[in-house]
Parts: structure tokens; C-alpha cells; sequence
């Protein structure tokens, strides 16, 4: 393990929100230093979001922010003020990056050309909704995919809760380190943009193109495919049927049933799937969801366990991956939390440690980076802006 | 600034060995930043999620094919390849063969990483495992992506998005909360989540390897990936608070859902008589608002005049917003709503999304032409640079189509050696499997 591209560099993570944070949180277990900016009057949003952990959290955070916003420092400033301005101005100096969840008539001035900056916004310029009041949600019914999502007569559903922030804010760490490296190569000052529902869309698994490609443009369906989840002994789960027939048969282990002309090919079974249907449940309700994944696995289909949120952690593969890891505090012993979203075998990802509280690091990083003396931190403070 | 030349990835050379849908996307990513990037092709074994089934000519109409006609070379014109390729160089090589294996080695030697999203083992059961990639060049990036990473006990099963969503948990919080999870809507979004988190590593790691002149081993988890949008229900779980699905539902804000709206008169629109309107409403003053623009004696009912009233009876609640906006049009509902500082919003279909020309504006979509499949759609790049030249320029490969500039180019080989090798069927740009009608 060596200092990756990111160890020595500075990024500011100016005002809050789910996908600024966790393009943060990226870039900080990689190795960058991240300074969190948040308003000192409007608060941050990520520290709002639950679950609480104990009493008094809902001033400095939840779980979730704790899991954005390990290894990072925060400031408060206020950048509407034209001294707050001034300092951002001079913190952006020593930094290679800022990420900037501001609202788009927030952030003039301009930052230096020397900080290259990503800013995230719902809505990106040009877009029809660019100055429309929206949520996660919102957002994720207009970004296609979620819009087709559901059956005729029931409302258009999200996928998990904050996947667009999620997705928006992994965009973002993407373009923070493309931009690092274009600095890196004599080209200093990248400006880009990262939208919400644009970034939503753009994941190929979404839908935008392929009905134009097909000109096949289809409604809603009425209800659930057949064939899709199973109930098993202790749970729930998937397997995918458009595979070749004798996989099926071997996961299934019913010999009879290799030659059945129903199921032969995938139109057949389609042709039939009530039937098949019926027997995939009644097999299914002989097997665990772990028996029914190590047969799938052996006989080259495709299916595993539908498993609970509370499940993840003590799951046989993801304990022995390290997948979750705990939180580094004693006052939450057992709670773990999502690991790496990769491994990379010369950079290792900096476990988390919690969140920092508001400010905490406003009279250190503007004595460090600006100049200020304590005493001047502390005036500004009182007239609300740090 | 413009031209490739000044993009971050410029002189980069990245190989991409997989198919269907992480390892692709990933390395669509690092094309669209400049790196030119090889995908690595088989005549012998047909893709057939990512290049449709057949390999034979057919001009029936067939699902998945462009304007759903297979036509002439229908590997060319499959949904999935063009939904995911885009800046690619297409090169076809057999790596069953000796030939096929040595030109491996000698791009190996020439590039900077090599991208696989096949089940862990792939490349070294085919004579590549990581030492010997390392001995052909210590520079080299490595990033494998199965499925459940290269590790523990699933390491080797087989994935599809869907089994992944559920295998990783996010099935589970997603749905209709009153019916989940029997009929939670099947997605697959985890091959995109993986991909994304696939070229950030790449990103770090070659440039890290400019430095240190030592490649890494990357391995990408799609579940891991994707559970880094779960970590408020895994501590919701361990709290033993209720950790399912909440549908469109939000703790502290109601309404927060869709609603239906008025059919709307396009005999061409499949959703006509299936429109909707989201709306978030997260303040009392945005529900008085609410109350007022929709009418219908909501402002004096009780029952809704405070969030906690609300969110107790908000069947009721969604009952009643929902008879009314069946009188609107979502786009004029939605309009005035926000005119009085409501967040709603119409829901947005496939259909409705061909009538936006801001896609093309701002770079979402690149009309392009191909030479099988004719002007198409591509996705474009998920950051938007202001001053630097990433977007989508390259439609996606035909099979083979750039065999001779890179076998000449990349690994100098001439015109009589290029033709020897098509001759032995190491390269091609035809599949020598049949598939046909």
C-alpha cells in the first residue's frame, strides 16, 4: 500500500446534501483531505437524516451521516456574506477540488481557477425542470426509469430511497479525480456539472435509450412477471428462467421433468408459466434461500436469496468479505455499516471514523489555511458568519 | 479546451474484456475522458445478451433489434450493445487460440489496464492470471468485477442485475410497502452503480501507477457497490426500527407519493390512460398551498391540517389528493403547483422523454450514425464538462470493425500478417458460429 493521487490534496465539500457527501466520502477514504463547509445558520441536511443513534443526534447526525462523513473535517461559513465569500475564496486556494451542492445563485463569485470544481444541482442547465422544486423521489420519477416503474394502476414507484443522490454523487467523485488529473497535466480550473436526473438516466441499466433504439414504446405491466420471486422455507428468492431448460431440471434435481415439452424453450415456458410457475413454488417451498443459491450456483443458474437490510451484516459471503465494518465508537458496539464500494490492492480505503460535529475544525482550518487568529474566528463566529 | 488530446485519459490505453453491462459502462467512462479503449471481441462464442441471438441474416421482425427489424448482420443492430458501448475501439480476437492468446499478451504489454467483468477465474483459466499479467507489464491496471466479487463463498455464482439488486439488499427496501416483496418491480441497477465505482478505482489506480510503476488488482463488488446506498437501513435494522420498504413514502413529509392524473389524448403514447404527478410536500406552508390550488375542501378537513395528522391518515390523504388530480393534466397541475412553491412534478415516460430536444443539448444523448444500425441515440457522459471536449463522439464498434488500425498501429503488425491472421479465423468480423432466423 502507497499514497494513492489523492493523499496531499485538499477537497472542499461547499453546503450539503446526500450526493456532495458521498462523493466526500469517496474521495476521502481514498486519501484527500475533505473539509465539509456547511451554513452556519441553515444547518446541514445530512445531519438530519435518520435513523438517530441516541438522544441530542438530530443536532449532529445519524447513521447515515456518519457514514458519509467519516475522515472528513468540518467548517462552518457563511458564503453569502462577502467576508464569509472572501474566506471561501482563500480556503479554495489551497484546495485541487471543491464539490459544490450551493444553489446555482449562490455561487458567485467564481472560485479560483486553480480549484477545480464539480457542481451538483437536481436539474442541470438546459433541462426543461432546471429551476423546479424537487426531492429524491421526484427526481428519480423523472429520470425514466422509475416513471416505467410499477404496474398500470398503481402509482410509479422509486427504486431504493436516495439512489439519485447516490448515483449523482459517485458521478461526482468520477469528475473530481478526472479533474485532479487534468490539473495534474498542465490543465488547472475543469468546471463541470453533475445532475441528478441526468446521472440517473445515464446509467445504462435505465431505460432512455432503448425503446427509441427499438421504436417499441410499451405500457406499464399489469402485474408481476411470473417466475420472479419465490418464497422459500426462510425467506424469499430469485432465480432467472430464461436460462437453457436441462440448468433448470439440474438445479431442481427432478429428472422427469427434462424432457417435458412445456418448458423446452423460453416461449414455452412463457406459454405455460402458470404452470411453471406452480412448480418452482412448490419446489422452492422445499429449500432454504442459502440451498436454493449453492443449487443454483452448481448448476449454472442464475438466482439467490432476496435477503433483508438486517440479514447483509451476518450473511456467510459478505461477514467473510469484511463487506460491513464496525462503527469506530463504543457507544454503538455491533453497529456496522457499508465497507468499500471497491478494493484497490495498492490503496487502502481509509476506514471510517465518525462524522465530524458542526465546526468543529472552523478555528483550526482558518487558522491553517487563512491566516485567522483565534480571537478573529471567534468574532466571526458571533456575528454569524463562521 | 478542446480536442481529445487535452482530456484527462489521453495516451491511456485500456483494454475491455467483458460484456453485458458493468465492465462495458466502466470503460465507456474512461473513453469518455479520453483513454482509448480496445473492446476485446469473440467470433467463436455470440453475446447473446449484449448482441441479440442471431448471427444470420433475417428481416423478420424480432423484439431487441433496431426499429425491430434483425436485418443483414443483427449483431450489429441488438438494444443492449448500443445502450452501453459508446468511444470504443472494436477489435475481434480468439483467445482459444495460440495466435489469439500471443496478441493478448503483446496489447497486454501496450496498455494500461485491462477491465474484466466475466466470474472471477476467467482470464486466468484463459492463460492470464494476475502474475503473468504483472510479468507482461508491471504498469498494468487490473480490475476484475464479478458479480460478488472475487472472494467468499458466492464468488463464483452467477449474476444477472436482478439477483444481484435482491442478493445485496436493495430489493428489499424498495416497492409497494402493502405488498412487498412479492411483487416488488424487478430492476437492475447494480451492473450501473458497479460501473460507475469500477472506473473510479481504474482512475486512482493507473494514475497512482504513473507514479509508483506498479499496477493494482481492483476488485469491484456490484453488491458492495450497490449497498453503499443501503447504510440507512442496515443501522435502521440494527436499531430494530422497520427496515422495509417505505414505497414513495417519507417519514417527515406528507404527501409524498404519485398521483394520477387525466388521460392524456395521443393515440400513440402506450401510458395514456396511465399518467401521473409526483408531489413532495415537506412544510405545512407548502401543504396550505397544496390545499388551495387542488380545492376539494382539503384546507378545512382536520384530519390533514398538520404533518403528524397527515402522516396518521394518510391512506386517506393519498385517497383524496388523488380524486383530484384525476381532473388535471400533469403537465399544467404540475406547473401551477410549483408556481405557488409546491415540489410536484409529471412522472416521465420512455414515450414522453422523445419529444425533449434539451437531451441533445446538453449532451444526454448523441444522435450518431452507425453503420448497421443507422442515426441512433447513444448515452452520453454522467459529468458535463464546461471546458474541457468529454462527450459522446464514437457509436458503438461493429464486430472487428477497427481490427486493422489496431493490429497495425497498436501492435505494428502488417497488412500480409493482419490478412494471415483473418485467414486462420484468429480475427474476423462475422461470427463463426451460426445462429440463425
Amino acid at each position: 500500500m502507497s499514497d494513492g493521487p489523492l493523499s496531499g490534496r485538499t477537497v472542499l465539500e461547499i453546503d450539503d446534501r446526500v450526493a456532495s457527501s458521498y462523493a466526500g466520502r469517496v474521495l476521502a477514504a481514498c486519501g484527500a483531505r475533505v473539509i465539509r463547509i456547511e451554513h452556519p445558520h441553515r444547518g446541514a441536511p445530512t445531519r438530519r437524516l435518520g435513523p438517530f443513534l441516541d438522544a441530542g443526534d438530530e443536532y449532529e447526525g445519524g447513521a447515515v451521516f456518519h457514514f458519509l462523513n467519516g475522515n472528513k473535517e468540518s467548517i462552518t461559513l457563511d458564503w453569502t456574506d462577502a467576508y464569509g465569500s472572501e474566506l471561501l475564496g482563500a480556503l479554495a486556494r489551497h484546495a485541487a477540488a471543491a464539490v459544490d451542492a450551493r444553489p446555482p445563485e449562490e455561487r458567485a463569485p467564481a472560485l479560483p481557477d486553480s480549484c477545480a470544481t464539480v457542481a451538483i444541482d437536481n436539474f442541470a442547465r438546459g433541462d426543461p425542470f432546471r429551476s423546479w422544486l424537487a426531492d429524491d423521489m421526484m427526481v428519480q420519477l423523472v429520470a425514466i426509469d422509475s416513471g416505467q416503474t410499477g404496474y398500470v394502476g398503481r402509482e410509479p414507484i422509486r427504486g431504493a430511497p436516495d439512489d439519485a443522490e447516490y448515483i449523482a454523487g459517485a458521478a461526482a467523485a468520477y469528475a473530481v479525480i478526472a479533474a485532479i488529473l487534468m490539473t495534474a497535466r498542465g490543465d488547472p480550473g475543469a468546471r463541470a456539472e453533475v445532475a441528478l436526473r441526468d446521472a440517473s438516466m445515464l446509467m445504462p441499466t435505465r431505460h432512455l435509450t432503448q425503446a427509441r433504439f427499438t421504436q417499441r414504446f410499451q405500457p406499464r405491466p399489469e402485474g408481476p412477471r411470473p417466475m420472479s420471486i419465490l418464497p422459500c422455507l426462510d425467506g424469499f428468492a430469485n432465480i432467472q428462467t430464461g436460462l437453457p431448460w436441462g440448468r433448470i431440471v439440474d438445479m431442481i434435481g427432478d429428472e422427469s421433468l427434462r424432457g417435458d415439452p412445456r418448458f423446452q424453450t423460453l416461449p414455452d415456458r412463457l406459454a405455460h408459466a402458470e404452470e411453471l410457475n406452480a412448480l418452482l413454488i412448490g419446489w422452492a417451498a422445499t429449500v432454504t434461500r442459502e440451498e436454493l443459491g449453492d443449487r443454483a450456483e452448481r448448476a449454472r443458474v442464475t438466482g439467490g436469496a432476496l435477503l433483508e437490510a438486517g440479514e447483509l451484516v451476518t450473511n456467510r459471503h459478505y461477514a467473510e468479505r469484511g463487506a460491513f465494518v464496525p462503527v469506530d465508537d463504543e457507544r454503538y458496539p455491533g453497529l456496522r455499516l457499508p465497507f468499500a464500494p471497491f478494493r484497490i490492492s495498492t490503496l487502502a480505503w481509509r476506514s471510517p471514523g465518525l462524522g465530524p460535529r458542526a465546526g468543529e475544525h472552523t478555528t483550526q482550518v482558518l487558522s491553517e489555511l487563512c491566516g485567522l487568529e483565534a480571537a478573529t474566528v471567534a468574532r466571526l463566529h458571533q456575528a454569524g458568519v463562521a | 479546451m478542446t480536442g481529445r488530446a487535452h482530456l484527462p485519459l489521453a495516451g491511456k490505453r485500456v483494454i475491455d474484456f467483458g460484456e453485458v453491462m458493468a465492465g462495458p459502462f466502466c470503460c465507456s467512462l474512461l473513453a469518455d475522458l479520453g483513454a482509448e479503449v480496445i473492446k476485446i471481441e469473440s467470433t467463436s462464442r455470440l453475446p447473446a445478451l449484449s448482441r441479440g441471438g442471431l448471427t444470420g441474416p433475417s428481416q423478420k421482425k424480432r423484439y431487441g433489434y433496431r426499429h425491430g427489424i434483425p436485418g443483414d448482420r443483427p449483431f450489429e443492430r441488438y438494444t443492449l450493445f448500443h445502450n452501453v458501448e459508446r468511444n470504443k475501439l472494436g477489435l475481434t480476437l480468439d483467445l482459444g487460440t495460440s495466435q489469439g492468446k500471443d496478441l493478448f499478451a503483446s496489447l497486454v504489454g501496450k496498455s494500461h489496464a485491462v477491465v474484466s467483468n466475466y466470474s472471477a477465474g476467467t482470464l486466468a483459466r484463459l492463460g492470464f492470471p494476475n502474475e503473468r499479467l504483472h510479468e507482461l507489464n508491471p504498469n498494468i491496471t487490473i480490475a476484475f468485477m464479478p458479480a460478488y466479487g472475487s472472494t467468499g463463498p458466492y464468488r463464483n455464482r452467477l449474476a444477472f442485475g436482478q439477483v444481484t439488486d435482491m442478493l445485496a439488499g436493495r430489493a428489499w427496501v424498495r416497492g409497494y410497502p402493502e405488498t412487498a416483496p412479492y411483487d416488488t418491480p424487478l430492476q437492475s441497477l447494480a451492473d450501473s452503480v458497479a460501473g460507475t465505482h469500477a472506473a473510479i478505482a481504474v482512475l486512482l489506480a493507473m494514475a497512482q501507477a504513473d507514479g509508483s510503476g506498479a499496477g493494482a488488482v481492483i476488485d469491484v463488488s456490484h453488491a458492495e457497490a450497490m449497498q453503499q446506498h443501503l447504510a440507512e437501513h442496515v443501522a435502521r435494522a440494527w436499531l430494530g426500527q422497520p427496515s422495509g420498504t417505505r414505497g414513495n413514502r417519507e417519514t417527515w413529509a406528507a404527501p409524498h407519493n404519485a398521483f394520477p392524473t387525466r388521460p392524456e389524448p395521443d393515440p400513440n403514447d402506450p401510458c395514456a390512460d396511465d399518467h401521473w404527478i409526483a408531489i413532495a410536500v415537506h412544510t405545512d406552508a407548502q401543504w396550505e398551498a397544496l390545499a388551495e390550488a387542488l380545492g376539494g375542501g382539503l384546507r378545512v378537513d382536520a384530519r390533514f391540517a398538520t404533518l403528524i395528522g397527515r402522516k396518521r391518515n394518510e391512506e386517506a390523504l393519498e385517497s383524496a389528493i388523488g380524486a383530484l388530480t384525476r381532473e388535471w393534466d400533469r403537465w399544467g397541475l404540475a406547473a401551477r403547483l410549483q408556481s405557488v412553491g409546491v415540489p410536484a412534478i409529471p412522472v416521465i415516460t420512455e414515450y414522453d422523454s422523445q419529444f425533449d430536444r434539451s437531451l441533445y443539448e446538453r449532451g444526454v444523448l448523441a444522435h450518431l450514425n452507425h453503420p448497421w444500425a443507422g442515426p441512433t441515440d447513444y448515452l452520453g457522459p454522467i459529468a458535463r464538462f464546461t471546458n474541457a471536449d468529454i462527450h459522446t463522439w464514437r457509436p458503438a464498434n461493429a464486430l472487428g470493425q477497427d481490427n486493422a488500425d489496431v493490429l497495425g498501429r497498436v501492435l505494428e503488425l502488417d497488412a500480409a500478417e493482419i490478412a494471415a491472421l483473418e485467414e486462420a479465423g484468429v480475427i474476423g468480423s462475422t461470427y463463426k458460429v451460426g445462429r440463425g432466423t
